[in-house]
C-alpha cells in the first residue's frame, strides 16, 4: 500500500482524475495490453522476418531488404494465388448474399417459437468443427458418394463426376460454412427495423413488393454490408476448406503461407506473404469503409 | 372493388358520413379487443377515440386503416365497403405515434412517397409537396433527413406526408405523445389548425383527455373494447353518462350515498357518514336510491371565513396545499370526516391566503354536482 501513497503515484492518480478523457479510457487498458502483446508485437516480429533471408536449413539470416516482396510479386504463381483468393472470396460472398438474404428476411418476419427454432438450427453447425463439416462434403461429393451414386443409378450420367478437388467444391464448402455469417447480420438488421415504417408505406399506397424495394431493402443494406464484409474477409483467408476440397490449382493465400512456414521452412518468405495478405485485407476494409461506411454498420447494430 | 351486395347494405348512411363502422368486432385469438362497435364520422369532423391503454382505440384505428381485418362487422369509408380492401388501396392518411418517417429518405422524398406510389407526374409532385410543406411551415426543409429534425418538425412532416395524398380520411395514432409538454400544447393548436384548413375527416386516437377535449368535435370514450359515451367535449366532460366517464375525465371528488329527499329542483343526498349534500334533481330520483355524486375539483368555492349563503356549505380544516404554479390544489377534511380536493387558479389562490390546518369553508353549487344513479 505504501507505493500507492508515494509521490509519483499520487501525482499520476491526481492527473488522471483531472483529465476526464484519460479516465474514460482507463477501462480499455486490459484489452489494449492484450492486443499490444499478442497482436501488435507478433506482427512486428513477422514484419522483421519478412525483411530477412532464409539461411541454410531453414534458419533466418537477419537483413533488411525487400527481396522477399520482390520475389512474391515477380513470381506468377504467387500473384495468381493472391488473385485466386480474392476471386474465391468474391464468389463466396456473392453466392452467400443471394442464398442468405431471403432466409434472413423471413427469419426476421417470423415470430415466436418457430423463429427461435430456426435460429438454433442456424447456430448448431458452429458446435461442429470445420474439419468435420468439410470432411462430410468429401463423403457427399466423392465419386462413391450419394450424389454420384444416384446420378448413375437414374441413368443421368454414365461415369461418376469428379466434383471434389475443384474450385466448385471449395466454393460449395465455403458457402456452407459462411452462410450463417451472412444470414445473421441481415436478420438482425431487418428485425430491428421499425414495423410501423412498413405500415406507413402501405398506408401511402405501396403494396408489399414496392414496400420491400422502397423501404425494407434499403434499410437492410447495413446488414448486407456487414454480412458481405465478414464473409469476404473470412473466406479470402480460408485455409482448411481449400486445403481439403481444392485441387492443386485452387491454392489460396493461407495455404501458401502455411506451406512456406511448415513445409519449406522459409519463414522470411512466408512472413512476406502474410504481410502482403494483411495489407490486401486492410485495403479492402478501407475501400469498404470509403464506399459504405463502417459506422453505418455499427449504427445498424445499435438499432 | 365494390360489389353489388355492399351497395345494397349501405342505404342507411347519409352522404355526410365519411367513415362508418357497423358492429365491428376484432378478436386476437381468445382475446376480444373490440366488441361490436358501431360508429360514424361525418365529413370534415374531428373525432377522438379516448380511453385508457388497452381499451381498443388503437385496434379500432388499425381496422380503419386496414392493418387489421375485423373479425365481424363492416367498415365503410366514403360509402365503400372496405373490409377486404388492403391498406394501400384505401386512400387513407395515417400519422403514427413514432411518426414512422423513412430514415433513408429526405423530407421531400418522405412527403412525395405517396404521390410517387400514385404515379403522379413529377412537376405535380414538386408543386404539391412544396405546397403542403408550406402549410406545415417547413418549406426549405425538403433536403433534410428526418434525424436532422426536432420532434415537432418530424411530427409535421408525418402530417404533411399523410395529407399530401388528399386522403379520404386522416387517422392519427397518439401523434403528440412523444413530444414534451410545451411542444405538445403548440402542436395541438397547429394540428387542429391544419386539419381545419384542409377540412379533412379525422379520427384521432389518444389517451390524453386534454388533447381530446381541446381538439375534437366529438369524443368517443372507450373502455374494454366498447363505446361508453359519444358526445361533444362539453357533453362528456359536464354530463358523463356513467361513473367510468366521470372518473376518467378530469379530477373529481367522489361521494357515495343515498337520496334522502327529492325536491322539484334539488334533492338531498346523504352519505353513510352523515354528510348531506344538495344536488340537481334528475329523472329517476326516488327516496332511498343509491347515488354517486362527482364534484369536479375546479367547481367548489372555498372561503377562509363563513360565506353569507349557507346552502351546501361545509366547514372543515385544510390538510395540505399542493402548489402547481398556474393553479393550487387544496386538500381538506370537511364535516363527518369526508376528504375533499379543490383546485383554484393562481388569482383566487393569491386572494385566499390560507395555511395548512386553518379552518376553511367550502361551497358546492348543486349545478356542479354530477349525480349518477
Amino acid at each position: 500500500m505504501r507505493i500507492l501513497r508515494s509521490k509519483p503515484v499520487v501525482w499520476l492518480l491526481l492527473y488522471i482524475r483531472k483529465r476526464k478523457k484519460i479516465k474514460s479510457l482507463l477501462p480499455l487498458v486490459p484489452s489494449a495490453v492484450w492486443v499490444a502483446l499478442f497482436l501488435f508485437v507478433p506482427l512486428v516480429i513477422i514484419f522483421l522476418y519478412s525483411l530477412s533471408m532464409r539461411g541454410e536449413g531453414g534458419t533466418i539470416v537477419a537483413s533488411f531488404g525487400l527481396q522477399n516482396y520482390k520475389h512474391f510479386w515477380t513470381t506468377p504463381i504467387y500473384t495468381r494465388t493472391v488473385f485466386k483468393s480474392l476471386v474465391i472470396g468474391f464468389e463466396v460472398t456473392f453466392i452467400c448474399l443471394i442464398v442468405g438474404y431471403l432466409p434472413g428476411y423471413f427469419l426476421a418476419r417470423l415470430r415466436s417459437v418457430r423463429r427461435v427454432f430456426l435460429i438454433i438450427l442456424l447456430i448448431i453447425p458452429f458446435w461442429t468443427s470445420i474439419i468435420i463439416r468439410t470432411y462430410s462434403w468429401i463423403l457427399i461429393l466423392g465419386t462413391q458418394g450419394p450424389i454420384n451414386y444416384y446420378l448413375v443409378k437414374w441413368g443421368l450420367i454414365d461415369q461418376p463426376i469428379r466434383f471434389l478437388y475443384s474450385e466448385f467444391a471449395v466454393i460449395l464448402g465455403l458457402v456452407h460454412i459462411m452462410l450463417p455469417f451472412m444470414i445473421l447480420p441481415i436478420f438482425t438488421c431487418i428485425d430491428r427495423m421499425d414495423q410501423s415504417l412498413l405500415d406507413a408505406s402501405k398506408s401511402l399506397g405501396a403494396g408489399n413488393i414496392r414496400t420491400f424495394f422502397e423501404i425494407t431493402f434499403p434499410l437492410s443494406l447495413p446488414g448486407v454490408s456487414a454480412g458481405c464484409l465478414l464473409v469476404f474477409i473470412i473466406s479470402v483467408g480460408a485455409f482448411l476448406t481449400p486445403a481439403m476440397l481444392g485441387g492443386p490449382k485452387d491454392m489460396m493465400i493461407a495455404m501458401l503461407i502455411q506451406q512456406n512456414f511448415l513445409m519449406l521452412f522459409d519463414w522470411p518468405f512466408g512472413s512476406a506473404a502474410a504481410i502482403v495478405y494483411l495489407i490486401l485485407i486492410v485495403f479492402v476494409v478501407f475501400l469498404f469503409n470509403k464506399m459504405v461506411g463502417l459506422d453505418k454498420i455499427w449504427l445498424s447494430t445499435q438499432g | 372493388m365494390e360489389s353489388e351486395g355492399s351497395d345494397a347494405i349501405f342505404p342507411r348512411s347519409t352522404l355526410m358520413v365519411d367513415v362508418e363502422l357497423r358492429e365491428m368486432t376484432k378478436k386476437f385469438g381468445e382475446f376480444t379487443a373490440v366488441k361490436s362497435l358501431s360508429l360514424t364520422v361525418e365529413k370534415g369532423e374531428f373525432l377522438s377515440l379516448l380511453g385508457p391503454s388497452g381499451c381498443g382505440k388503437t385496434t379500432t384505428l388499425r381496422v380503419l386503416a386496414g392493418f387489421e381485418e375485423p373479425s365481424e362487422g363492416l367498415v365503410f369509408i366514403k360509402g365503400k365497403r372496405m373490409n377486404d380492401v388492403p391498406p394501400y388501396m384505401r386512400n387513407i392518411g395515417m400519422v403514427f405515434q413514432n411518426y414512422a418517417l423513412f430514415p433513408h429518405k429526405t423530407v421531400f422524398q418522405n412527403v412525395a412517397y405517396g404521390l410517387k406510389m400514385r404515379q403522379v407526374e413529377k412537376g405535380e409532385i414538386d408543386r404539391r409537396v412544396e405546397e403542403i410543406l408550406d402549410m406545415v411551415r417547413l418549406s426549405g426543409f425538403g433536403n433534410r433527413k428526418p434525424h436532422q429534425l426536432s420532434g415537432g418538425q418530424q411530427q409535421r412532416v408525418a402530417l404533411a406526408r399523410a395529407l399530401v395524398i388528399r386522403p379520404d380520411v386522416l387517422l392519427l395514432d397518439e401523434p403528440l405523445s412523444n413530444l414534451d409538454a410545451k411542444l405538445r400544447e403548440e402542436m395541438r393548436v397547429e394540428t387542429k389548425r391544419i386539419q381545419k384548413n384542409v377540412g379533412i375527416t379525422t379520427v384521432y386516437v389518444t389517451h390524453d383527455q386534454v388533447e381530446a377535449l381541446s381538439m375534437s368535435d366529438r369524443i368517443v370514450i372507450m373502455e374494454q373494447g366498447a363505446i361508453i359515451q359519444i358526445g361533444t367535449p362539453r357533453d362528456v366532460y359536464e354530463s358523463p353518462w356513467n361513473p367510468f366517464v366521470a372518473d376518467f375525465m378530469g379530477q373529481s371528488n367522489q361521494i357515495e350515498g343515498e337520496i334522502a329527499s327529492v325536491g322539484d329542483q334539488e334533492s338531498e343526498v346523504r352519505t353513510q357518514s352523515g354528510l348531506r349534500i344538495l344536488v340537481k334533481t334528475l329523472d329517476g330520483f326516488e327516496k332511498g336510491r343509491g347515488v354517486k355524486v362527482f364534484v369536479r375539483v375546479e367547481t367548489p368555492e372555498i372561503f377562509s371565513e363563513p360565506p353569507p349563503d349557507s346552502k351546501n356549505v361545509f366547514n372543515g380544516r385544510l390538510e395540505s396545499i399542493s402548489y402547481h404554479g398556474s393553479s393550487t390544489l387544496y386538500y381538506m377534511r370537511i364535516e363527518e370526516g369526508t376528504r375533499f380536493v379543490a383546485e383554484k387558479s393562481r388569482q383566487e389562490a393569491d386572494r385566499m391566503r390560507v395555511e395548512k390546518d386553518s379552518p376553511i369553508w367550502l361551497r358546492i353549487s348543486p349545478e356542479y354536482c354530477i349525480s349518477l344513479l
